[in-house]
Formats: C-alpha cells, structure tokens, sequence
C-alpha cells in the first residue's frame, strides 16, 4: 500500500488485483472506491447531465457501475491510455492512487464526466426542454458564422467568438450580461447574439447559449411524449435495423457519402472537405433526391407498413429511431464520430 | 448553390406537391433530427471542456498534511472599496483568484487576460510567477478599481 504522510492509499493495489484476476476479492471494494468517488465528482451537476434526466441515488450508482466497467473492458485512444481499458492503463503506467482518481472521476476530461457528457447528450435530444437549448444552440451557431469571428483561446478549450472587425467589448459576468440584456427588452436572436458580446466580451457558443436561455427563459416543462421503444432487442429496432442495412445496399457510394453527412449533422464545408465532388451542384441534387427516395422514404414505409402498434411512432419519432439505427449499425459513419457516439 | 441546397435540408420548409419534393421533405426531416443531434452533441462536448461543474479534487482525505508555513508567499489578499480578493498559486505555478468579499460583477486584469468574478467562487488565473502588488478590475458598472495587497 502506498503511504502517504500517514495514510494509506489502497486504490493502486485494488486496481492492479482486479487487473490481473477480475473475480478476485479486489472487485467489491474497488467497486465501492468508484462509486465513492463518482458520486463526489457528480456531487455539483444538475439533472440533465444523468441517465433519464434524473438525478438521484439510482441514478448515480448507476453511473458508478458504467464508470466502472468502462474503466475494466473499454479500450480509449486518448492520452493516457493509448488503446488500452483504464484500470489496465494505470497498472501498466504505475499510477499512483492520486493519478488513477484524477484520470478516473476528477480531470476535466475523465472517465467518469465522459459518459455524463453523452448522457447529457442523449437528454438534450430526448427532453422538450433540453431540446430547445440544443435547438437555440444550433441557432446561435448560426448567427456566429455569419456575422462574428472566433478565436483559439487554448488546447482542450471550445472557440471564443467576438464582434466582427475588432469592436469593442467589455467583459462581464454572465450573470450581469444577463441582468442587462433583460432591462433593455426583447430582440430578435442575432441582435441579442451581438449584444451579449458587446456586454460580455467574447464568449464561447455554449455560454452564449447560457446567457440567451437566461435572458428569454426556457419553455415551461411538458409531459415528454411517450417513448417510441428504449430497449435495444425490441422487434421495432430490429425491423428498422433490417430496413436501414437493405436501404443501405441500394445506394451508390456517392448517395452512402451524402446520407453519412446527412445523419452526422455535417456542414457543407465538412461535406465537401470529406468528397469534394459535392462541390458541384448536380451531384448534389441527385444525391438528395436518391437518398430521400431511395433511403429515407424506403426505410420508412418498409418500418411502417410492419408496425402497427406504433401509429403514433411516425413520422419524426420513427426518423429519430431511423437515425439512432443507422448511427449504430453502419461502421462507416462511425469513423471521426466521438467516443461516445458509438455503440 | 449546391451549398444552399444541401443546407436548405437541415432549414426545413413547408410540404411540398409533387412526390419527388415530398421525398426531399422526408430527408429534410431526416436531417433536421440529425443537425439537433449534432447540436447535441456539440453542446455537451463544449460544456465538458468548458469544465461546467469541475470541482477541484476534494483532498482532504489523501493529501500530506501542510502546514501553515508552507503557505507563506503562496497566497496573498487584495482589497479595494467594498472588494477583497484572495490569490494563491499552486506548486506548479497555477494561480488561483476568488472573491471574498464584494457585490458580483466584477472583472479583473491579469496580464492579457480578463477574468470575470462570482463572489466565493475560484477561477483558476492562469500560471504566475510571483504575486502582483496590486490587482486591476472594473465593477458591474464599469467603475475601475486598483486592488492592493494588504
């Protein structure tokens, strides 16, 4: 065991057991040190960064145990795993305990705040709530490329936009910008957009998305609608997987590049970066036309006409499903996808 | 044109007639789930690097026991008018700036960087190599203020 001014450190010793026998002793309590751990670091976030939306006991064992066995069985590229699951990483590199619990629960980018990520991202797709503060971000985002300008403000930090031409700014505390914006009235997005950089300085998209929900308010909760399915063997996602793999089969490689595109929610520019013959009109208007005809339009009906107890499901649920299915079964779109993006 | 027609997919419209407009609609709706996924994403992505709700590792139960003594030039107050900071610097050289006392709003000047301040909340500062003499900051009303250390 490591001593530490008196103490003692058994998180390296436990890791190294578990390691090198999975049905050892060592599994239960490092089990219990995740868990500790896990929930100290998820202490300070709200619902909408844990499973369901929720935040309360089942929830954060639950992230316990998925820290956990990502820790054991998932390979991660990045620094400083190399290919390696976690807990393997730390016995190879002989991590001291303080190192495991930084790279683990408490980095910035540790195990643990990565899958709160995708589960915040997964509400913001699920929730109505959330839903619009995805929906205002993608707007903003708009507004940004148009009319501002971005600058890197450091590795491991999103950009900071700013007023176009070097105007001037002051900055304040969000809270403040929020306070001011409020007293002068409503405006359209992108005037706001502008302003809140007048008053704030430059911001990241994020923290705009922030102070703009703090100056208009969110919408007022609503029931969600009911789930199309979650599980993942239910016979719908099993006729929409056969659906979307026969679709797939039927298109050229031009109309599989546009359809990737399409269902990553790529920019042109990315799209073109990826196949520049897309830089010509006609091979995109084909591309679309193929795609939705020979696609979307396929998948749906071959899903509908097989799914009667889902008439509700149709058609922006089932072409959310559509998409959750492609996302997950086409290896091709998975390339340059986030971790988490992928099953 | 070929980009307006590609974005016009993730924009949407109203329906269309004919039937090959109507299959463009349904891609249209396709990708419209897919550019709010995308947003998603984008958005929880940023969050995380942003550090939204990053406390610092709670050290108490493992850290070496440090005294007092050790704390000395590592960390100095600074007060002006109804403001008072605290600044201290890790061993790496990582500053550290909270406001103790004051009304929020306000913003100080390290260097290049401008900080934005929320009473009682710390933000990191960036590497320093000694402690300022005095710190420069505006309040919410634009006032500057020059903070001394005591």
């Amino acid at each position: 065991m490591t001593d530490r001014g008196g103490l003692t450190d058994e998180l390296p010793e436990l890791v190294a057991a578990f390691v090198q026998e999975p049905s050892s002793p060592a599994a239960r309590p490092l089990l219990d040190q995740v868990q500790r751990h896990v929930a100290r670091a998820s202490r300070s976030y709200p619902d909408a960064w844990f499973v369901l939306g929720r935040k309360d006991s089942e929830a954060v064992t639950d992230l316990g145990h998925r820290v956990f066995t990502t820790c054991a069985q998932v390979p991660k590229g990045r620094f400083p795993f190399s290919g390696r699951p976690p807990f393997v990483a730390f016995v190879h590199e002989q991590f001291e305990g303080r190192a495991i619990r930084y790279h683990a629960f408490y980095a910035k980018l540790s195990i643990t705040r990565e899958i709160m990520r995708d589960d915040y991202a997964r509400n913001l797709v699920r929730d109505p709530v959330l839903r619009w503060r995805a929906e205002l971000y993608r707007r903003i985002g708009q507004v940004l490329k148009e009319r501002c300008e971005s600058e890197r403000v450091g590795e491991g930090q999103p950009p900071r936009w700013r007023l176009p031409g070097g105007r001037p700014s002051v900055a304040r505390a969000p809270e403040v910008v929020v306070a001011r914006l409020r007293q002068e009235g409503p405006r359209e997005l992108p005037e706001l957009v502008l302003r809140a950089l007048e008053l704030g300085g430059p911001q990241s998209q994020s923290r705009l998305t922030g102070i703009v929900e703090g100056v208009r308010g969110a919408p007022a909760v609503e029931a969600p609608p009911e789930p199309v399915e979650s599980a993942p063997d239910h016979p719908t996602r099993m006729l929409v997987r056969r659906a979307v793999l026969e679709a797939w089969t039927a298109l050229s490689e031009t109309e599989r590049d546009l359809l990737v595109s399409v269902a990553r929610g790529d920019s042109y520019d990315e799209l073109v970066a990826r196949c520049p013959h897309f830089a010509h009109k006609v091979a995109v208007t084909r591309a679309i036309s193929r795609v939705g005809q020979g696609f979307v339009h396929r998948v749906l009906l071959a899903s509908s006409a097989e799914l009667p107890a889902t008439p509700g499901a149709r058609p922006l649920e089932l072409v959310e499903l559509v998409l959750e299915v492609l996302l997950q079964v086409l290896p091709e779109l998975h390339a340059g996808l986030p971790e988490g993006d992928r099953p | 044109m070929s980009r307006k027609e590609y974005e016009r997919l993730f924009e949407g419209g109203p329906p269309q007639e004919g039937e090959e407009d109507a299959m463009v609609e349904l891609l249209s709706l396709f990708a419209r789930a897919a550019g709010l996924r995308r947003a998603a994403r984008d958005l929880a992505e940023e969050e995380l690097l942003e550090g939204a709700f990053v406390e610092e590792e709670p050290s108490q139960e493992l850290a070496p026991v440090r005294l007092a003594a050790h704390d000395a030039g590592e960390l100095a107050m600074y007060a002006a008018g109804p403001f008072r900071l605290r600044l201290s610097r890790d061993d790496d050289g990582t500053a550290w700036l909270c406001q103790e006392e004051g009304p929020a709003g306000l913003t100080v000047e390290l260097g290049e960087r401008r900080l934005p301040l929320s009473p009682e909340r710390e933000v990191e500062a960036g590497a320093m190599g000694s402690l300022p003499a005095a710190i420069r900051a505006w309040d919410a009303a634009g006032r500057r203020w020059r903070l001394v250390r005591e």
